[in-house]
């Protein structure tokens, strides 16, 4: 048969601790009133002190929610940039290796060019765009 | 199919979503408020922490997700125990108990304990608190009853078994330890 262990004097004080919790817990609003009125505190302030705290805290929650959204934003900027300058540098390079591989095309854009007709840079940025769209929707048309 | 989705849901069904953290709080009643400033500055001693710091704490973690609230756990009771756990973590940081590994910081399932032993000294302290609230109610003997029943952990029917006070009497020695304990500790009595 075991013995019940004899509590310790900071148990029993842990014990006191959560009974009068409980009773504060338990106890109507009007006796609660009552007593902090009778220790000298406005109630309503008191009231009024714990919405204060409610609401710096849900503001804090939120200051840092949106902090932590915001790093997140600009990590996957980053990440889709570096992805982006990818795709592009390959499509650069297809369009050099089809000029290379077409001297009739790579001609007639050479001549284009020297006469003014040439893709401005947006239109070259466009086709190259392009270029890397084409390349993804192949290779999602291979791994199908 | 349909177990994997139970599994996942779980979570949400034992507790509270995040979501449903921030109306649970706009529920509040005035009385409930008073309550949370009452409990406290019940509990505040002891901790290091200032006025504001426990509730601060407690609705943060709640809303973070840290500390979850089971549903069959009425809220406000979820948030005195949240409180009652961040400053037994934060007396037991700044206690000078043997401490037999570094505290584990709090989970999110609820109350951790680390392995730890009260020193002789702190022993001490703690009874002669003891002795010194009981001293505060030698004019009041059912006061001290109820003191000493709570001490060892009695509740309710036992409560009133051991003292031999029926509820009436009860509910008032407990009234009567409120209002003069908030007198003499303001902040609370833990040391």
């Amino acid at each position: 048969m075991s013995k019940t262990k004899k509590p310790t004097a900071q148990e029993e004080l842990e014990r006191i601790e959560d009974a009068f919790l409980d009773s504060l817990l338990n106890a109507s609003g009007d006796e609660l009133r009552e007593e902090i009125t009778a220790a000298g505190i406005d109630p309503d302030s008191c009231i009024a002190e714990v919405d204060a705290t409610i609401a710096a805290a849900k503001a804090e929650y939120a200051r840092n929610r949106l902090e932590e959204a915001r790093a997140e934003l600009a990590a996957w900027r980053k990440r889709d940039a570096k992805a982006n300058g990818t795709a592009l540098d390959a499509a650069r390079a297809k369009l050099d290796r089809i000029r290379s591989g077409d001297p009739e095309l790579d001609k007639k854009m050479m001549l284009a060019a020297r006469k003014g007709e040439g893709l401005s840079d947006s239109d070259m940025e466009g086709l190259l765009e392009d270029l890397a769209a084409l390349e993804e929707l192949e290779r999602g048309d291979e791994d199908e | 199919m349909a177990e994997a989705t139970a599994i996942r849901d779980a979570p949400a069904r034992e507790h509270l979503r995040t979501d449903e953290i921030g109306p649970a709080f706009d529920g509040l009643s005035r009385d409930d408020k008073l309550k949370l400033y009452a409990i406290e500055a019940t509990l505040l001693r002891g901790t290091g922490l200032g006025k504001g710091d426990l509730l601060r704490e407690a609705v943060y973690r709640a809303l973070e997700g840290n500390r979850k609230c089971p549903r069959d756990v009425p809220f406000m009771a979820f948030l005195v125990m949240t409180m009652k756990s961040i400053a037994s973590h934060a007396r037991r940081k700044s206690s000078r108990t043997v401490v037999a590994a570094d505290p584990p910081e709090l989970s999110c399932s609820g109350e951790t304990h680390s392995a730890s032993a009260p020193s002789p000294e702190d022993e001490v302290i703690a009874a002669s608190v003891i002795q010194g609230i009981y001293g505060h109610f030698e004019d009041d003997e059912e006061a001290v009853l109820v003191l000493m029943g709570w001490a060892d952990g009695l509740r309710g029917k036992d409560l009133r078994e051991a003292t031999g006070l029926d509820q009436g009497k009860l509910d008032y020695a407990i009234k009567r330890i409120r209002t003069r304990m908030r007198k003499l500790y303001p902040d609370g009595w833990m040391p």
